[in-house]
């Protein structure tokens, strides 16, 4: 397994946002996470990527333990993660952004960085606007560019963060074969989506949290069937709903913050 | 002749105020911190020559060799052992950190120097000069430090533009939580920035020690010197600190020039008038952000 992680729990005052997660991801498998707006699916990603301390539990990378390991230690341990809302270094050009995970996630030198960098962004599809200012860049060039940096970092876990939402029909199948193609490297995938469809092309697991506890974790069309999952999640309304082509409105595609996730 | 003379001499003295203000004005693009002791430090570096000329008996440009490297190491341990903990508390704790730090040296200074007036005598190279044409003559010593003020701030443009470390400060300084999950180290990347800000804090103290006279009590006006420097270019621009110094030193010499009190007040003058028609200065500010 890349990944274990072991009854970890988080709260912020007197509210537990994750609450005891248990999962394990291993290498060329993806983890799909559902789960209605708020109930912790982007604050366990950030206690997988050491931006948030955990209260308890223990995160596994690869077998070493690495619970009390910076951001920047798990980065260079192989955890490469995108925001829902992407954060690219505005000042500097898309090829510059992408250098920087290159050179100090990866680790390479500078001949290999470069060439490293160049690869991500043609797979990525952005190779053309590398000298354009990161900040200059509209939102799916963005979503681009959060992915092309995480895969710069060369992960052996990805955190993909609501990485489809904004995007349209047309511009989902490039993205799923992206991360289908890093997963199929070897890599392992973590991947919290809204737009289902798109998860169940790529997730091999799937695993639903309502609020900041897991409800259901295993085959991703068995999660879905699931009636605990189709009430949280999908609402009490899952009439007409026919499994996997039915995409839940509410919250798809909008880039906005979870309340309840980032205090 | 007068009024060429008064230019050429303003721009030589921008040069020091350039040198002076570089050091401010990368700790303040990197780290976003104000620092209020950044004038103390510069006589620390300048009283650090005194010692190490006086002990090892060179030159105060050869003492570069020693000072330098002593403020590039106390910057990194500054920056790990109090400011990165001050960066934490809110935007007003480094202000606070750095005013007691600024108290703190200034009387450490005369505690252990005494009140008395020092300056680092540079032998002939520092009284040497260049004569240019008729009445107009430059000081070797004033040139070499414009040449050199230029050279660090074109030298860290380009470490800030070009290399892997110049990109992890331009990548920590815009958004750390980011730069972290890129694996950079925002501990260690501000505090090689802090080394590198004091090393130029060095060079500044050193030559001006070399063209002037200090006293332990000078810093805050240096401070002030430097400030006006880094605001006039704009905040966060390299170039624009140069600018802004030679801008700074031309007002100054042309103020002296009407009335010889009038120089600092120039100086002061065309600081608020910059402020007020262009608050973000000259050049805005694309280099570091």
């Amino acid at each position: 397994m890349i990944l274990s992680v072991h009854g970890l729990s988080r709260s912020f005052g007197g509210l537990t946002v994750v609450d005891d997660v248990s999962l394990q991801v291993g290498a060329g498998t993806a983890l799909g996470v559902v789960g209605p707006n708020g109930a912790g699916k982007t604050t366990l990603l950030n206690l997988l990527d050491g931006v948030l301390a955990a209260d308890a539990g223990r995160i596994e990378l690869d077998g070493r333990d690495v619970t009390r390991a910076s951001a920047a230690q798990r980065c260079r341990a192989g955890v490469g993660r995108t925001h829902q809302t992407p954060r690219p270094f505005s000042g500097m050009t898309v090829f510059e952004n992408v250098l920087v995970g290159a050179v100090h996630g990866a680790g390479l030198s500078a001949g290999a960085a470069h060439r490293s960098a160049v690869g991500c962004l043609e797979r990525t599809g952005l190779l053309h606007r590398a000298n354009e200012l990161a900040g200059d860049l509209r939102l799916l060039d963005r979503k681009r560019l959060e992915l092309s940096r995480a895969l710069a970092c060369a992960p052996r876990l990805l955190l993909l963060d609501e990485i489809a939402g904004g995007l349209t029909d047309a511009e989902l199948p490039e993205l799923i074969a992206i991360v289908r193609e890093v997963r199929d490297g070897g890599t392992a995938v973590i991947w919290i989506e809204h737009i289902v469809h798109a998860l169940l092309e790529v997730a091999d697991r799937m695993l639903c949290l309502a609020q900041g506890a897991v409800l259901a974790e295993g085959e991703p069309a068995a999660v879905l069937d699931d009636p605990a999952v189709r009430e949280v999640y999908l609402g009490s309304s899952v009439e007409g709903l026919g499994g996997v082509t039915a995409v839940p409105a509410a919250g798809e595609g909008l880039p906005a913050a979870e309340p309840g996730e980032r205090p | 002749m007068t009024w060429v003379n008064a230019i050429v001499q303003g721009l030589l003295l921008g040069g020091v105020y350039a040198l002076f203000a570089c050091g401010l004005s990368l700790v303040f693009g990197v780290l976003r911190i104000v620092n209020l002791a950044h004038g103390d430090l510069t006589v620390l570096a300048a009283f650090l020559a005194v010692v190490a000329t006086g002990t090892l008996g060179v030159n105060p440009l050869v003492s570069l060799v020693v000072v330098v490297p002593v403020m590039a190491l106390l910057g990194f341990v500054l920056q790990r052992a109090l400011l990165h903990r001050s960066l934490q508390g809110g935007e007003l704790a480094p202000l606070l950190v750095t005013f007691g730090l600024s108290i703190v040296l200034q009387n450490a200074l005369l505690q252990t120097f005494s009140a008395d007036t020092r300056s680092l005598p540079a032998g002939e190279f520092g009284t040497a000069s260049l004569q240019l044409g008729d009445g107009l003559a430059v000081g070797w010593l004033a040139l070499s430090t414009l040449v050199v003020a230029v050279a660090v701030l074109a030298g860290l443009q380009v470490v800030l533009a070009r290399t892997p470390i110049g990109r992890a400060m331009r990548a920590t300084s815009d958004d750390p939580e980011t730069a972290a999950l890129m694996g950079l180290d925002d501990r260690r990347v501000y505090a090689i920035a802090t080394a590198i800000a004091l090393a130029t804090v060095a060079l500044a103290g050193v030559f001006y020690g070399m063209r002037g006279t200090f006293t332990p009590t000078l810093g805050p006006q240096l401070l002030i010197f430097a400030f006006e420097a880094v605001i006039i270019g704009g905040l966060g621009s390299l170039w624009g600190t140069l600018l802004g110094g030679l801008v700074l030193g031309v007002a100054q010499a042309v103020g002296a020039q009407i009335q010889p009190s009038y120089g600092v007040l120039a100086g002061h003058l065309v600081f608020l008038v910059v402020l007020a028609a262009r608050p973000s200065g000259l050049l805005r500010r694309k280099e570091l952000r």
